[in-house]
């Protein structure tokens, strides 16, 4: 199934039965107060979603959220990207806010800035932030990608695999009241697939190609992060070693020096009739050598 | 105490930071020996690589209940384990002892292999039990790690570390108002300290809070003070200051 940017929002009651039936990505739609309040529950679930699972933040009907809460709301986020399946788009995790017209536009804005701060200082390099409306009406121009909920079954045959043509990869949002009714969409898009690769066929091949393709490319993005770090440590390595290299040869040679140094100190320092002996007895042997010879 | 408490075994959370998937494997056996003596619950954190298939594959066939969890490089193994503890507190888990362990490769030294071989000893089946035994008769023992890597840097005379990391350490003693006035610490930062201690410290400050200050990527102190050595510091001061002592194996 191509279906890869397509994200199930419900909340988490019947996620675990789901998750492990479906290969569909879910995201847990949970307001600010259920989120901190429940975050033992929720970590426990991401830590055994078998698929990706991100956080869909409701923040519909939401007027404001006090600082302490603000604060909470994003480590507990920060926390959950933590875990192995936590949904990433290319190593970044993924974080959406729900809101409707009632939202106060500045905290959504605010606190999309507070997470990609968060993030950024637990070691991410990127968040990907994504605003999902239920009405187009609702969108707002506010510089962060802000997307239409509940794309309905026409829309979505219709607008899905046109953007996809497009290079449109998405995502799109689908809500779900209960992840337990969540079947009949699944099969749908599963019979929607299926028509598209029959009417498209050449058209879907590239896309498998390009899902497998982006699947490796993930892959050798985190490998690539991985070996620079290992090379920086080899290069450390190698430099010590060639450190400890460079002291021993400094060494031996310094020590040859004081040798030397030494034995004409000695030398020198001899009574004269005593090196006069020595090269007298030198000369003796010499001749005796060249007699013999 | 209970009498069907006596022969319970302790409950033990193992942290395991891997950075170097090529160390996992070691480990294996000496972390997996463990059921024989206490009731171990494993915790691991692959850092930089939710991707890496091959080695979160490992450990969880190796490991299947394991809490696995993937954290950016930060902190390096301090980072990581900030991260796992608050991950031991958000599931309000319990235990005994927590042992603290990563892949430690140093490849800034050349007798690396040799800091690693004397710093697992504290895994190694006959230690184990023996050193269990030792939490459960001293009560005053807090940590148990490796004698040969209980260091100490501090100067009382000049009232310093020798250290780089001299000036973020007396930050550190003045932010979690550490009023000890002796410093050693574990070296390596591999070692048993009991549960409770952890818990007590880590509720009040949280892990995740101390790890948005430490450096990404590839540390070293060797020129300048960091945060993250700093903490590896810290880490054992954490007992002393509630009154328990280091002790070496």
């Amino acid at each position: 199934m191509i279906y890869t940017n397509i994200f199930l929002v419900g909340t988490g009651k019947d996620l675990q039965s789901f998750i492990s039936d479906n290969k569909m990505t879910c995201c847990i739609r949970v307001s600010p107060d259920e989120l901190v309040s429940q975050k033992a529950v929720l970590l426990e679930t991401f830590l055994q979603s078998p698929n990706p699972l991100g956080i869909c933040l409701d923040l519909r009907n939401v007027q404001a959220i006090e600082e302490t809460g603000q604060n909470k709301v994003v480590q507990t986020l920060a926390l959950f990207t933590f875990c192995v399946s936590y949904l990433r788009i290319r190593e970044r995790a993924v974080v959406c806010f729900l809101k409707n017209k009632e939202s106060n536009s500045r905290v959504v804005e605010w606190l999309s800035k507070l997470v990609i701060d968060c993030l950024k200082t637990q070691g991410h390099e990127e968040a990907t932030i994504y605003q999902v409306c239920e009405n187009r009406q609702d969108i707002q121009d506010s510089g962060i990608p802000c997307l239409l909920l509940n794309i309905s079954e026409t829309v979505m045959q219709a607008e899905h695999f046109e953007f996809s043509k497009d290079g449109n990869e998405g995502p799109f949002f689908f809500s779900v009241n209960s992840f337990s009714e969540a079947g009949a969409l699944y099969e749908y898009l599963m019979r929607a697939e299926r028509k598209f690769a029959v009417e498209n066929s050449s058209f879907y091949e590239k896309m498998i190609e390009v899902k497998q393709l982006r699947t490796e490319r993930d892959q050798l993005y985190s490998e690539n992060i991985r070996l620079a770090f290992e090379k920086e440590n080899n290069e450390i390595s190698l430099g010590l070693l060639r450190k400890d290299a460079q002291f021993q040869v400094d060494w031996f040679k310094n020590e040859n020096e004081v040798i030397k140094q030494w034995y004409h100190k000695e030398y020198e320092s001899l009574p004269m009739w005593y090196k006069r002996i020595g090269h007298l007895l030198k000369r003796i042997w010499k001749t005796n050598k060249e007699l013999k010879s | 105490m209970h009498l069907k408490d006596m022969d319970k075994k302790p409950e033990v959370a193992v942290f395991c930071h891997l950075f170097y998937g090529h160390t996992y494997s070691s480990l294996v056996a000496d972390l997996k020996a463990f059921y024989s003596v206490c009731s171990p619950r494993y915790f691991f954190n692959v850092s930089g690589g939710a991707n890496n298939h091959s080695l979160i594959g490992e450990i969880r066939k190796d490991f299947p209940k394991a809490i696995l969890i993937s954290t950016p490089n930060i902190g390096k193994d301090i980072g990581g384990k900030l991260a796992l503890m608050q991950v031991y507190l958000t599931l309000e888990m319990k235990s005994d002892y927590l042992l603290l362990l990563h892949d430690k490769v140093s490849p800034q030294t050349l007798n690396g292999q040799k800091w690693r071989n004397e710093l697992l000893q504290i895994i190694k089946a006959p230690y184990v039990a023996g050193l269990l035994e030792l939490f459960k008769k001293e009560q005053a023992v807090g940590i148990i790690g490796a004698t040969a890597h209980i260091s100490n840097e501090y100067d009382s005379k000049k009232g310093a570390f020798n250290s780089n990391n001299d000036a973020l350490l007396k930050n550190y003693i003045n932010e979690f108002a550490l009023t000890i006035s002796e410093f050693p610490f574990i070296a390596g930062n591999m070692f048993w300290v009991r549960s409770s201690v952890f818990e007590t410290f880590f509720n009040k400050y949280p892990p995740l809070t101390i790890r948005a200050f430490l450096e990404k990527g590839n540390v070293m102190d060797t020129k300048a003070g960091t945060y993250t050595h700093a903490m590896e510091r810290v880490f054992s001061w954490i007992a002393l200051q509630q009154g328990f002592i280091i002790k070496g194996i």
